[in-house]
């Protein structure tokens, strides 16, 4: 893997300025994550 | 990179296989080290160019630096849960995390506030070794014991990976990346990210939690197989 040295503001992630992603893999409810200060599933 | 994508193709050239991944992740985040690692085995499996930069996503901005209490005292009063129920949150969590090989100790944790690790990590990625700090900090936090919120102690940890100590105290000091902070935080509202480790492939597949590593690297072929497909359709369209 490599990595980039560019800004944040550089991953602008489409022109009009909406963020569409369309989310893959299992739901984020069954898998491990954090939101709002804490563990937030699983 | 969309704009380079579609250039290229303009002219019949070869795109460019490096895949880019942009991850949110904090450093007092235990999934977001799993994810690291579980993000890695997929990238390994996958066995193509991945470009990987890391961003910002401050889980409790609201902490002080020097928070009177171990993660169970936070955890218990963040979420309001008996202190048993934290302990075997983390209990469960350290069980995960050994399955990929970190040895989790929250008895050693320093709960703190990480913007001026954030902002370490934009410094680091503006000297070109984001990766390295990112791994030093998640190992300093989880395993080592070491405390990420002070500047001093930050300043140590980089130096540790090669960086100018006086020069991190100047950056950390002066807020030189704080907005780049602040910036990732605001790109992170317009995905619509609540919640972290979030990855983003290819600026349009997003993967949230610490998935497993064949869901990784399933996208990431999918991303390359779309790419071979398209390359094709536009030589096939100029010749």
């Amino acid at each position: 893997m490599s990595e980039t040295t560019t800004t944040a503001t550089d991953a602008a992630p489409a022109a009009d300025g909406r963020a569409i992603l369309e989310m893959v893999g299992q739901p984020a409810e069954t898998t491990g994550g954090c939101c709002g200060g804490a563990c937030c599933a699983v | 990179m969309t704009g380079n994508r579609g250039a290229a193709a303009r002219v019949g050239v070869r795109v460019s296989e490096t895949i880019k991944v942009d991850i949110w992740s904090d450093v007092q985040c235990p999934w977001c080290y799993i994810g690291k690692r579980t993000f890695e085995a997929g990238a390994a499996q996958f066995g193509g160019d991945v470009e990987v930069e890391y961003h910002s996503f401050e889980l409790a901005p609201d902490t002080p630096v020097d928070f009177d209490g171990t993660p169970v005292d936070y955890l218990s009063r963040r979420k309001g849960l008996p202190a048993e129920q934290v302990h075997q949150m983390l209990d469960h969590v350290t069980g995960i995390a050994k399955n990929v090989g970190l040895d989790y100790d929250f008895d050693s944790v320093h709960q703190t506030n990480t913007v001026k690790a954030h902002e370490l990590l934009h410094y680091a990625k503006a000297h070109g070794r984001q990766l390295e700090m990112k791994e030093r900090l998640l190992k300093a936090y989880f395993v080592d014991g070491a405390h990420v919120g002070r500047i001093d102690d930050l300043a140590d940890l980089a130096a540790e990976v090669g960086f100018d100590r006086s020069d991190v105290v100047r950056a950390l000091t002066e807020n030189e990346y704080l907005a780049d902070v602040k910036a990732d935080a605001a790109l992170a509202a317009e995905y619509g990210i609540q919640g972290v480790p979030f990855f983003v492939i290819d600026g349009k597949y997003g993967v949230s939690g610490a998935q497993e590593a064949a869901t990784f690297a399933q996208v990431l072929e999918q991303v390359a197989a779309e790419r071979t497909t398209a390359t094709t359709e536009s030589q096939e369209q100029n010749a």
